[in-house]
């Protein structure tokens, strides 16, 4: 039987005085790949940062276990350590430490040791042509000034480097034209490929998930997941849209 | 008497914490006209002095934190209008009431006015208030208006003020505005012909959620003097106050904009903004500016830009090649500035008259 | 939900050694013509110095206490001692003979190491003397004169110190000033010749041991035309519990397309009232390059000035302050464009946190005469929690058309989506804070060499330790 890696058990949360997940529940096992869909303001992005303990979002209730351990209550950086990753939808702008100089940081925060300044070069090195990224931006500001595209790219990067056993994709595809869909979903397939990890990908099109072999299929609507399928059942969203899960 | 007090002081060399102005002895009632005010009725009642230290901004803060409508001239002008027994024009627009008024002052010659008005706006109302200020051409005069607001629960008010006084007239112009949550005012400030004029305001953001938005367009020339003073009280949680200064400065003007934000402990989630923008036109002018940014409280966001000078080169280079003369240039511009701030009122009638008078 | 907790006990071990001082020779506290005379006796001074000491004292008699800045009530200056030479002081360039004690002193701050490894020459400054001074025989040979004050009065350089003492920073500018004048001690001068460029840095680093005591020391630093040069000052002290006072005065004449950075780590402990005075004047085509980074001191005055005197003069200014708690620091910097063509940048970044106060404070003149002058300043500050209050206060006066001024301020805090972020990379809340400010602070440590700017790093990392958000 497959290792459970991330377990969902009825989880409640709000922002403020708004409760958006209203008890959900999901089960990821190692290495599988989940794709969960739904209608704006179902609370996708929500599950992302409840699971990352942003703590801006508030747990009502339920459970969170992630590699059999019970991180409901735990702190943002702790889960981190343990290997999840979340790629956010709007990475942050951090003015004054280089991109470069913060994947090195967060290596040597999450694996305590220190990696050997070569090695590490030749990777990210390696990371960067794999994505089409321009060299020069190891040296740049962490987001600073970056496009839409690059942004994107620089959390691929992160998560190619930083090797995660979980990975949360927040709309990593949204206002990306074509060809760097295309190069994100490399990066993506070489983090399957090179560290096995799981994957949750939270999407509102289907273009990223096409080079992707997809296990399973969600969709959230209202805080909570109404119908979970096969890779099928992205087609079916595809044709039909979310009309007939949304109650009225 | 001691005004237009900078909230925090600098350095006494460069002459910018405050100014000292000469009154006469004795100062009457002005003389005004009021015009559309439609059911809005007018009370007489006397003026406070106020126990205040012009040069203690702790005890102002204090005072405004307390509800005492501190004004941006400070406490002198009150002491003054007070001491001179000047009558308080009291003004209330609520359901029942019309909700625009408009005050016209014209100076005439040896004129020693004064005025005072407290216009309060009830809950959830809505108001215009507007006031002219105009002189005859060679009026050697001296005039000091104070305007107070009170704003009370989700009222809103725009405040109209515009200038064109001859070169004889001193004018200290005070306002100040206590607002309770949810109140918004809009300040549009058209100075045309400046003399010398001391302005002073200041926005008491005491409520919650209160707003204070300012639009100022002036030009200065010949020796005229512009003294200003804005200041941004902000204690209620998210207060937002916004300060958009455009001017002119030719030939021997003088000008100083102070602008002070002023984030008090506890203004959780508060905005404040200021921008001045100064074209300087000649050799002979001198232009201060000295915007503060005051701040105990974290959780707030503050900023401040300033643009003095000439046009920058690409602008210039950008209008030469459709072939306007570089002074053209200027005065165009120089127009364009007050026009844009004119071209905002948004009363027909009186943004009319006042467009014409911009050369 | 946002608790924060504040530990307000930093470890500045580093720094907060002390050495007894009982065997130092100090002067009885306070201020009186004849503790200026004795002074000026034990300095062997000549009698223009002994003079100038003297119509200093009066000045400072007559001259108020400044109004407008944080306050300095603490400051009793009958109980500081003006005047503390170390044991056994005698003036070396060789390491060794520095009495063991300082030496140690020294060794723990890293100094001669840095010299043995980065610069071109040190100075160093124990309370009020000077007791070590060494330059690198390739920059002696190139005539740079790097010497303590007090001798090279009495030497070949005697007329141009005498023709620059105190007279850009007179005794009458300001009552510190005027103190300084009266009783200071200590110090460097430094002399780059035409065309000279003093490829690596020199710096003095100052100490003040003695409790209650004051420091005076005065920089005096001449470039010539055409040179160019890097000083770098270091200041510490131990944590006493009462006043100590530094009213340093530092005065820096850049030649005609001459270029010198003076950059300044100070890290002053926090019961020393810093009331330093700092101004360069520039000619034709020159340049001054401040680099300041204000971590320590109880309350600090520091508004590093340049005259731009000459056509096309040049300042640049680059200041970092980092106020915690106890701290009331007034930092900023002045410049008065003279000369046609000149040009000013400014870029602060100020931090408050635990209680901490920060002021910036600037001026900006433009006088008739600097036709098509450039001016841009930049300031930003960090506000950490509410506990913690900043302010800005720029001023600028221009009086000719022919300027372009840009000044753009802002003030906020760390933003939780920011910390959020880092966390999620797996870094504590403490590390995701400690390195915003980092690199919110990179503006002046990237100006610094990379060993300054890692102890800068280090002194935010210390700072920001305890801080829980």
């Amino acid at each position: 039987m497959a290792n459970k890696i991330l377990e969902v058990k009825d989880v409640k949360a709000r922002v403020e005085d708004n409760e958006i997940l209203h008890g959900l529940n999901l089960t990821i096992n190692e290495g599988e790949t989940h794709v969960i869909m739904g209608p704006n303001g179902a609370g996708k992005s929500t599950l992302g940062n409840v699971l990352m303990g942003n703590p801006k979002y508030e747990k009502i209730s339920g459970q969170i276990f992630f590699n059999g351990e019970d991180i409901t209550e735990a702190g943002t950086d702790e889960i981190a350590k343990k290997g999840m990753f979340l790629s956010f939808q709007n990475p942050i702008e951090v003015p004054g430490i280089t991109l470069s100089n913060f994947i090195r940081n967060a290596y040597q925060n999450r694996n305590g040791g220190r990696i050997r300044l070569w090695d590490f070069r030749k990777d990210l090195e390696n990371s960067m042509k794999l994505l089409s990224m321009d060299p020069s931006y190891a040296n740049r500001d962490l987001n600073v000034g970056f496009s839409g595209g690059e942004k994107k790219k620089a959390e691929i990067l992160q998560l190619l480097m930083l090797k995660p056993n979980l990975a949360i994709l927040d709309e990593t595809d949204s206002g990306l034209d074509v060809d760097a869909v295309k190069t994100v979903s490399e990066g993506i397939k070489a983090y399957k490929e090179k560290v096995g990890g799981a994957l949750i990908i939270i999407t509102h099109s289907t273009r990223i998930l096409e080079s992707l072999d997809v296990d399973y299929t969600h969709i959230l609507v209202d805080g909570k997941i109404v119908k979970s399928g096969d890779a099928t059942l992205v087609d079916e969203i595809n044709r039909e849209g979310f009309e007939k899960y949304i109650t009225k | 008497m001691y005004i237009n007090h900078l909230p925090a002081e600098t350095w006494n060399h460069l002459k910018m914490n405050g100014s000292e102005i000469e009154v006469a002895d004795k100062l009457s009632n002005a003389i005004f006209t009021v015009t559309r005010a439609n059911n809005i009725n007018c009370e007489l009642g006397q003026i406070k002095g106020l126990n205040i230290d012009a040069r203690d901004n702790n005890a102002m803060r204090i005072a405004a934190k307390n509800g005492v409508n501190v004004t941006g001239v400070g406490p002198d002008m009150d002491n003054l209008l007070s001491t001179n027994n000047i009558s308080l024009n009291q003004y209330e627009i609520n359901e029942n009431s019309g909700d625009t008024l408009v005050l016209s002052f014209k100076l005439v010659d040896g004129a020693n006015w004064a005025s005072a008005f407290e216009i309060t706006v009830k809950k959830g109302c809505k108001a215009k208030v507007i006031e002219e200020f105009e002189s005859e051409e060679n009026a050697n005069a001296f005039l000091a208006v104070q305007t107070k607001f009170v704003l009370e629960e989700g009222a809103s008010l725009e405040f109209i003020q515009l200038q064109r006084l001859g070169a004889g007239v001193t004018f200290v112009n005070d306002i100040g505005t206590m607002q309770a949550a949810n109140s918004v005012v809009n300040l549009q400030e058209v100075i045309l012909k400046t003399a010398k004029t001391y302005l002073g305001s200041r926005a008491n953001l005491v409520g919650d959620a209160s707003e204070f938005h300012a639009e100022v367009g002036y030009l200065v020339d010949n020796k005229d003097r512009l003294d200003m003073n804005f200041v941004a009280f902000q204690t209620g949680r998210k207060t937002d106050s916004t300060l958009n200064v455009k001017g002119i400065l030719r030939d021997e003007a003088f000008k100083i904009f102070r602008g002070t934000i002023d984030f008090i402990k506890g203004c959780v989630a508060s905005k404040g903004q200021e921008l001045e923008d100064v074209l300087l036109l000649d050799d002979g002018v001198i232009n201060q500016t000295i915007p503060l940014i005051l701040c105990d409280e974290e959780d707030v966001e503050g900023d401040h830009g300033a643009t003095i000078g000439q046009l920058d080169e690409e602008e210039l280079f950008y209008l030469k090649s459709r072939g306007i003369k570089e002074e053209d240039i200027y005065e165009m511009l120089a127009k364009a500035r007050l026009d844009s701030v004119v071209a905002k009122i948004s009363d027909e009638e009186i943004k009319t008259k006042w467009l014409s008078f911009i050369k | 939900m946002k608790e924060k907790t504040y530990v307000e006990d930093i470890d500045r071990s580093l720094y907060d050694f002390r050495n007894e001082d009982k065997d130092a020779f100090r002067l009885e506290g306070g201020l009186s013509e004849e503790i200026v005379r004795q002074i000026s006796k034990e300095k062997n001074d000549t009698d223009w110095m002994l003079d100038l000491r003297l119509k200093s004292l009066k000045i400072f008699n007559e001259t108020p206490f400044p109004q407008w800045g944080p306050a300095i009530d603490g400051l009793n200056m009958d109980n500081i001692v003006t005047y503390v030479r170390p044991k056994d002081n005698k003036m070396t360039a060789d390491w060794k003979d520095v009495p063991t004690e300082i030496k140690d002193t020294f060794e723990k701050l890293g100094i001669p190491q840095a010299e043995r490894e980065s610069l071109a020459g040190v100075g160093a400054q124990y309370d009020s003397e000077l007791v070590y001074h060494n330059i690198k025989k390739e920059v002696a040979e190139a005539g740079v004169i790097y010497t303590d004050l007090e001798s090279a009065i009495h030497g070949e350089y005697g007329d141009m110190i005498r023709e620059h003492f105190m007279k850009l920073v007179p005794p009458t500018d300001h009552k510190f000033a005027a103190l300084h004048g009266a009783v200071w001690s200590g110090g460097s001068f430094v002399y780059v010749p035409k065309g000279v460029k003093v490829e690596i840095p020199l710096q003095s680093y100052f100490r003040l041991n003695a409790p209650g005591a004051g420091q005076f020391e005065h920089t005096l630093i001449i470039v010539d035309e055409g040179a160019d040069l890097h000083f770098i000052e270091g200041c510490s002290a131990p944590k006493y519990n009462v006043a100590n006072l530094h009213a340093g005065c530092v005065e820096l004449f850049v030649g005609k397309n001459a270029k010198l950075r003076y950059s300044t780590i100070e890290n002053w402990s926090k019961n020393m009232y810093n009331l330093n005075t700092k101004r360069a004047l520039v000619e034709d085509g020159g340049t001054i390059q401040w680099i300041s980074g204000s971590f320590g001191s109880h309350v600090s005055y520091l508004y590093p000035t340049s005259v731009l005197q000459g056509d096309g003069a040049r300042s640049e200014f680059t200041g970092v302050t980092f106020s915690g708690a106890g701290q009331d620091l007034d930092t900023g910097c002045k410049v008065i464009h003279n000369g046609p063509n000149t040009t000013s940048y400014v870029n602060t970044r100020s931090i408050s946190k635990s209680g901490g106060g920060n002021t910036f404070r600037s001026s900006v003149n433009i006088n008739p005469k600097a036709k098509n002058s450039k001016s841009s300043i930049s300031c930003a500050s960090l506000m950490l929690d509410s506990e913690s209050r900043s302010d800005t206060i720029p001023a600028m006066d221009i009086r000719t058309k022919d300027a372009d001024v840009g000044h753009e301020a802002k003030i906020g805090s760390i933003s939780d989506e920011t910390v959020f972020y880092l966390m999620s990379r797996g870094l504590s809340e403490e590390d995701a804070r400690a390195l915003i400010v980092s690199g919110f602070a990179d503006n002046v440590s990237k100006e610094l060499p990379l060993e300054y700017a890692i102890e800068m790093n280090n002194l935010i990392r210390l700072e920001m330790k305890g801080t829980i958000g």
